[in-house]
């Protein structure tokens, strides 16, 4: 339902009428809050029939208004005066039998009280229950809170790393795209040209297979040349290999601990400098 | 903090002597029980919150009654009054409303009253004098008579009389989503209607 849908459903005549239901109030009040539209035309709609109160007025009889100033009064001097009179009443034949009332009113003040405290009893060790019940919970919610922030310092420690690296100036970056076979695949290789170290960023490869690992090749030449196995606690972190000079890196999935020379047929991504 | 002292007092003095007020400074000063808001509200309000009242109990033996109540309420619920659910003015204007209707209906009024045609009154003030009690509704301006009928009688079921939305559907017989919005239609037609009075 949109703004005018809403405005034009009669929800805020409703409101004011005090029509609307609980749930209908707190909606529209929630609404109010962040919907200008909606909360002009409330005030729209208040000012319609508070004008309707103001052309229909009638003036009251002249001394009504003493009369209401007058009953304020009492009411506050009331409230003001019971509290201290009871306690002021001398005790007097014709006072006795109010006084054995207000001694029966104590006594069956005195249950209600002890009715009051079993209640509270009851509740305070509800309440108890409660509170260790949610303890526990709450302990194995800190568990799982401080393992989630575990994980997120480690990506954000990754993601620090990566930074480094591209705001490094000596660091040649070498895009590696996914050959025929495996279009999807990517890869970057990170080579320090002051260092000569090759890093490699593979986490967009698939997932090698168990006894399986990736092998980063430099060409120098023509030449393939073995520029170290990949894992992924190497990712971005710790350099493969030292390089001096190539042309182009690629990538295959060997055996694990890397072959001599790179099986063709299981090349994944290549990249020229 | 002899300063602060005398500056509020000076402000208290200032705000005796004004004479008008912002919804805003009246609250607090009735939040302050302070007795130039009650003059305030009741000066500018009493007639107001008087038509409502003469409007929904029909007598002024029981508006007298009711409006005693009505500001008595306001004076002791003040603190009760949330601005980010509505105006102060519509705030007392349902108090006025629902202890009036609240009055009806502990004397037993109400379902004669829903039982009963509407009040002539309600349609036509050329005929006011021929009603009982006539002399209660002298003097009444009627908005509501620059409607069409339908629409009067549905401000007059829903604001004066204290119908739900359900009781009015099925009076009139119409669905309850046709209710409300025929009630936002009947009240841009008076708001349109009002512009005249001010």
């Amino acid at each position: 339902m949109n703004t005018k849908e809403y405005i034009s459903s009669g929800i805020i005549e409703s409101y004011i009428l005090g029509h609307a239901s609980p749930e209908e109030a707190g909606i529209l009040e929630c609404v109010m809050k962040n919907n200008a539209e909606v909360k002009a035309a409330f005030e729209e709609a208040q000012k319609t029939l508070e004008h309707l109160a103001t052309a229909q007025a009638v003036t009251p009889p002249s001394d009504l208004k003493s009369k209401i100033w007058n009953k304020i009064q009492q009411e506050q001097t009331v409230e003001e005066v019971i509290p201290s009179v009871s306690t002021n009443v001398p005790e007097t034949k014709d006072h006795r039998e109010a006084t054995e009332r207000v001694i029966i009113k104590e006594n069956t003040q005195w249950k209600t009280y002890a009715i009051a405290a079993s209640v509270l009893f009851l509740i305070s060790v509800a309440g108890n229950l409660f509170w260790m019940n949610s303890h526990s919970s709450n302990k194995k919610e800190i568990a799982l809170l401080a393992a989630e922030k575990q994980a997120q310092d480690q990506a954000m420690e990754k993601m620090n790393r990566k930074i480094d690296m591209f705001s490094n100036p000596d660091m040649q970056m070498v895009m590696l795209k996914g050959v025929e076979k495996h279009p999807d695949s990517k890869a970057m290789v990170f080579w320090d040209k002051k260092t000569k170290e090759v890093y490699l960023n593979a986490e967009k490869l698939p997932k090698a297979p168990a006894g399986m690992q990736y092998q980063l090749w430099a060409i120098k030449d023509g030449q393939p040349v073995s520029a170290g196995m990949y894992t992924e606690d190497k990712d971005s972190r710790i350099a493969l290999a030292n390089i001096s000079n190539a042309q182009a890196f690629a990538i295959t999935l060997e055996k694990e601990g890397g072959s001599k020379v790179p099986t063709m047929e299981n090349m994944f991504v290549m990249g020229e400098i | 903090m002899t300063i602060c002292f005398i500056l509020l007092h000076l402000n208290r003095k200032i705000k005796a002597i004004k004479t008008t007020y912002s919804e805003e400074e009246l609250i607090v000063l009735l939040k302050e029980k302070n007795e130039t808001g009650f003059h305030y509200l009741y000066d500018h309000y009493s007639g107001a919150l008087y038509g409502i009242i003469l409007r929904i109990v029909q007598s002024k033996e029981y508006t007298e009654e009711v409006i005693q109540d009505v500001f008595v309420k306001i004076w002791n619920s003040i603190h009760q009054y949330d601005s980010s659910k509505g105006r102060f003015y519509t705030w007392i204007i349902n108090i006025a409303r629902n202890t009036a209707i609240d009055y009806l209906k502990s004397k037993g009024f109400q379902n004669e009253l829903k039982n009963q045609p509407l009040p002539d009154f309600v349609y036509n003030t050329t005929e006011l004098s021929t009603v009982n009690n006539s002399s209660d509704y002298i003097g009444f301006t009627n908005v509501l008579e620059g409607l069409e009928t339908d629409k009067q009688e549905l401000i007059d079921l829903a604001y004066y009389q204290g119908y739900t939305q359900h009781e009015i559907s099925e009076k009139l017989k119409i669905p309850l989503g046709t209710v409300k919005t025929k009630m936002r239609n009947a009240l841009m037609k008076l708001r349109d209607l009002l512009k005249d009075y001010q």
